[in-house]
């Protein structure tokens, strides 16, 4: 090979290749050869007639003509396939290619049935789909909300929504499987008599005689008295053999239909995250060409905007510069700062370890404090003490998370780990509190899981205390609903719009204070997927609480948006869309898992009440189905049963795991080929650049001679 | 400001840009109402233009820092005609493909209209994205190395059309944010 020839550097720009500068030059320069590409043709393509771009004004016009003629004629040779409507023209470049595609088609013959019918069904579920988009409410307003507070702040809005939908579908699931067949065989027989008595205590609901008003609110509020023998709770359907079967079916149907929904919206934000690369690595091109929200309008909003954008950057520099710092941090350094991380996590795990304590001795003081005379008399104390365990909950969920945010700048993480870690603590906060509820509730029921104890050998469950445990866990769930409902008026009513009122008033420092109100997207989503599993928990024992809970969500996007639009201003910390899309229904699928645990275990485990409920006297709650399946028919008996037997289960697993190992594989493989492939992208442009300098210098050399 | 005679859009009309454009009927009939009432007078409203002024002063693109680029991108000979209205619209509406999205993108963000994005048009981007003067010269060399490090792949000091495709593509928020709701509809 002959050897490389020494550039002049000066004649055709430096030699890492960039185009020469546009002032006029004998002959093509770099760049316009490198416009010449055919893989710039779309880029220049505008479209018949059009001046294509990236032409220079200054060249003759025989040229310039050229080059059109040229680039008209290749895109006249091959047409583009797919939709008119995804080419980069204009209209009516795009309604010629429309018209020449229908023409294509009509020459080819209406013979191909097959590919007429792929057409008419896209275009059936484009229709479909567009009807579908335009059936949702309060599509305007999530735009106006979009526009004036970002995309985080949407995105909750469009939560909210869609919890909203799915409660939608539970409740008009629960009418048709629950409660008409319950009314369909004659109705439902009153509460037992208050003398009656059974091997398993007795159990009297209801009102004792008259009351007085104020207890019949405060009954209202507790779900006891009159609502505790109504179709709101478990107890009151009666043990009619097909009730006892729709009512568990449509159990299993609302819990698989959640699921489906669930998993169905957060593939679409899996899909946009899990293609991201890491983010390490595209971390400052998203942060500039995709940082302006191009659909914000109103000048004030722009503003903070444009300062949260450089406040940003500039944060996104320095985490840079403390990355580097910390490459080079000396081993004392480390030590230190390990120490400092350790002790903090201690800290954080002491905090929700007496969390946890304080509800579970909450929860068992109520049982407690109920059989004291002077809380029977007093109907508020008797309210408080009812509520003792949501209170609890409600004021450790209020005070911990801003403790956790003032923990989290000590660790010296950078600021999006920090958020990953309040997330996270936040998360398990919310979740297990309830959890650790449920279990002491269970240890209630169950004695402790000790069947042989004295109080729950004679019927399985603590029958003294609860003589209708399911029923009680409804009404338990019942007032975590309304005591969050209560909790967010009050947080509306005397924190936000005095905040804003008041301090609106004061000068300086206070009144920017007020002015800075922010709405919090993490943690008021995270306030929706703790009543959204509350819900989940509770609409096993009390039916009817998906449709208080679509109520309460109704009520709740009303107030939120009000106080959004009247208190709050763009959030100084945008909170990507693409976070909320992502990590916001992973947090909501662990909260179906979580709820579905105490229900199942009921299910399967623990004994029903003899007292009270439709599965009174059966051992337990899922007897109900094995037995309706024996009255099928022999194949359809066989075949069931056989999808129970380990046989049918192993296999499966086997599969599923063989499948996941697979696709694992196949995601690694993928990924060796991408850095493989830019690798080689490196490698051809390193070609092009110098094929394009060769050009020009034999073109000039050949001018020259 | 007088409006444009009233005609109503044939149902063949709308239908035809309903298959070319990703806007709903609902959408493309906002526009057309809209349109004429900013339209000058006595004019059919397929042959009146507006022009760059009348656009860059709706309320969707008054505040935003692109709208130069946005209606030189989009108008032809600097006016713009109904269909180049909606094929504005179309790009970003929600239901645009992203393939689009990240073809006009490229062509807004380069100002010097060279066919690449380089240090030059990076700069002028980040002062219009913070559009203060304060901007110390290390913060803009800074973010523009950094930026180039990241997506220029041949190591051309200019991120081309494929390069920026590549970035853009895996970035979830880039879809979110590149949309406009124009009219109020």
């Amino acid at each position: 090979m002959e050897e490389r020839p020494q550039w002049d550097p000066e004649a055709w720009g430096s030699a890492e290749g960039r185009p020469a500068p546009r002032a006029a030059r004998t002959g093509p320069s770099l760049s316009s050869v490198l416009n010449e590409l055919p893989s710039t043709a779309t880029l220049r393509y505008r479209g018949p007639g059009v001046l294509p771009w990236g032409a220079e004004e200054g060249e003759d016009e025989e040229a310039w003509r050229r080059m059109q003629t040229s680039a008209d004629a290749a895109h006249q040779e091959l047409p583009e396939p797919g939709p008119s409507r995804e080419l980069p023209w204009p209209m009516q470049a795009r309604r010629a290619h429309r018209q020449r595609l229908a023409r294509d088609r009509v020459a080819q013959g209406a013979g191909s049935t097959g590919a007429q019918w792929t057409r008419l069904i896209r275009r059936s579920k484009e229709k479909v789909r567009e009807g579908l988009r335009s059936l949702q409410p309060w599509a305007w307003t999530l735009k106006r909300i979009g526009g004036q507070f970002g995309a985080g702040t949407e995105s909750y809005f469009s939560l909210l929504r869609f919890l909203l939908l799915l409660n939608v579908l539970a409740s008009v699931l629960t009418a048709c499987m629950v409660l008409l067949p319950t009314w369909l065989e004659g109705t439902p027989p009153g509460p037992p008599a208050p003398n009656a008595s059974s091997p398993c205590g007795s159990y009297n609901p209801g009102s004792h005689g008259l009351v007085t008003f104020a207890t019949e609110l405060f009954n209202l509020l507790s779900g006891e008295g009159f609502l505790e023998w109504s179709p709101l709770f478990y107890g009151f359907y009666p043990p009619r053999p097909h009730l006892t079967i729709t009512y568990l079916c449509a159990a299993f149907a609302i819990g698989l239909l959640y699921l489906l929904l669930i998993l169905h919206r957060s593939v679409s934000g899996l899909k946009q995250t899990l293609l991201a690369e890491s983010e390490a690595l595209t971390r400052y091109s998203h942060r500039v060409f995709s940082a302006w929200d191009f659909g914000l309008s109103g000048e004030v909003h722009v503003r903070l905007r444009q300062r949260l954008i450089l406040y940003e950057l500039q944060v996104e520099l320095e985490e840079a510069r403390v990355r580097r710092k910390a490459a080079v941090r000396t081993l004392g350094q480390q030590a230190r700062l390990w120490s400092v991380r350790l002790l903090l996590n201690l800290v954080v795990l002491a905090l929700l370890g007496a969390a946890f304590y304080g509800i579970y001795w909450a929860t068992r003081a109520t049982v407690k404090l109920q059989d004291e005379p002077l809380v029977q008399r007093t109907p508020v104390l008797k309210l408080i003490v009812d509520y003792l365990p949501s209170i609890f909950i409600s004021g450790v969920n209020f005070v911990l998370p801003p403790v956790f945010k003032l923990i989290a700048p000590l660790e010296g993480h950078t600021r999006s780990r920090q958020i990953v870690f309040i997330l996270l603590r936040t998360v398990s906060l919310r979740l297990v509190s309830l959890l650790v509820l449920l279990i002491t509730l269970w240890s209630q029921i169950t004695c402790g899981g000790k069947a042989e104890d004295k109080r729950c050998k004679t019927c399985g469950y603590n029958y003294k205390e609860l003589p209708c445990w399911e029923t009680r866990l409804g009404q338990e769930m019942y007032k975590l609903l309304l005591f969050d409902l209560l909790t967010s008026l009050a947080v509306i009513l005397l924190i936000q719009f005095p905040r804003k009122l008041l301090c609106g008033l004061c000068p300086g420092a206070l009144g920017r204070f007020a002015r800075t109100q922010e709405f919090q997207v993490p943690d008021e989503v995270l306030g929706l997927i703790y009543a959204q599993t509350v819900v989940w928990v509770g609409s096993f024992f009390c039916p009817l609480l998906p449709l208080l809970n679509t109520v309460k969500f109704l009520l709740l996007f009303y107030l939120k948006k009000i106080t959004l639009f009247s208190t709050c201003s763009p959030a100084s910390r945008t909170f990507r869309a693409s976070t909320v899309n992502f990590f916001f229904p992973l947090v909501l699928l662990l909260g179906l898992a979580i709820s579905a645990v105490p229900v199942l275990y009921s299910i399967f485990l623990i004994p029903p009440s003899k007292l009270c409920g439709p599965f009174r006297g059966q051992s337990s709650i899922w007897v109900a189905i094995p037995e309706s399946i024996c009255e099928l028919p022999q194949t359809a008996q066989n075949f069931l049963f056989f999808l129970g037997t380990q046989a049918f289960a192993v296999p499966l697993l086997l599969i599923s795991s063989i499948l996941m190992a697979y696709t694992v594989a196949l995601a690694n493989s993928y990924g060796r080929l991408i850095s493989e492939l830019k690798r080689q992208i490196q490698t051809e442009a390193q070609n092009k650049v110098f094929l394009a300098q060769r050009a020009v210098a034999l073109s000039s050399v050949n001018r020259a001679l | 400001m007088g409006q444009c005679l009233r005609y109503q859009m044939h149902w063949e009309d709308l239908e035809e840009y309903q298959a070319l454009t990703f806007l709903t009927r609902n959408e493309i009939l906002c526009i057309h109402d809209s349109f004429l009432k900013l339209c000058p007078p006595g004019k059919y409203y397929k042959e009146a233009t507006l022009t760059v002024d009348q656009v860059s002063s709706l309320p969707a693109l008054r505040v935003n820092p692109f709208r130069d680029r946005i209606c030189r991108v989009f108008s032809h000979n600097n006016v713009f005609s109904f269909e180049d209205v909606l094929g504005m619209a179309s790009v970003f509406s929600e239901q645009a493909c992203p393939s689009l999205k990240i073809e006009y993108a490229f062509r807004i963000y380069d100002f010097n209209e060279n066919g690449f994005i380089d240090e030059e048009d990076l700069q002028r981007i980040i002062l219009r994205l913070l559009n203060s003067d304060d901007m110390s010269e290390d913060l803009l060399t800074d973010l523009t190395s950094h930026v180039l490090n990241e997506s220029d792949l041949d190591n051309d000091n200019m991120l081309s059309f494929s390069e920026f495709e590549h970035a853009m593509a895996k970035s979830p928020d880039f879809m979110n944010s590149f949309r406009i709701h124009f009219w109020g509809c």
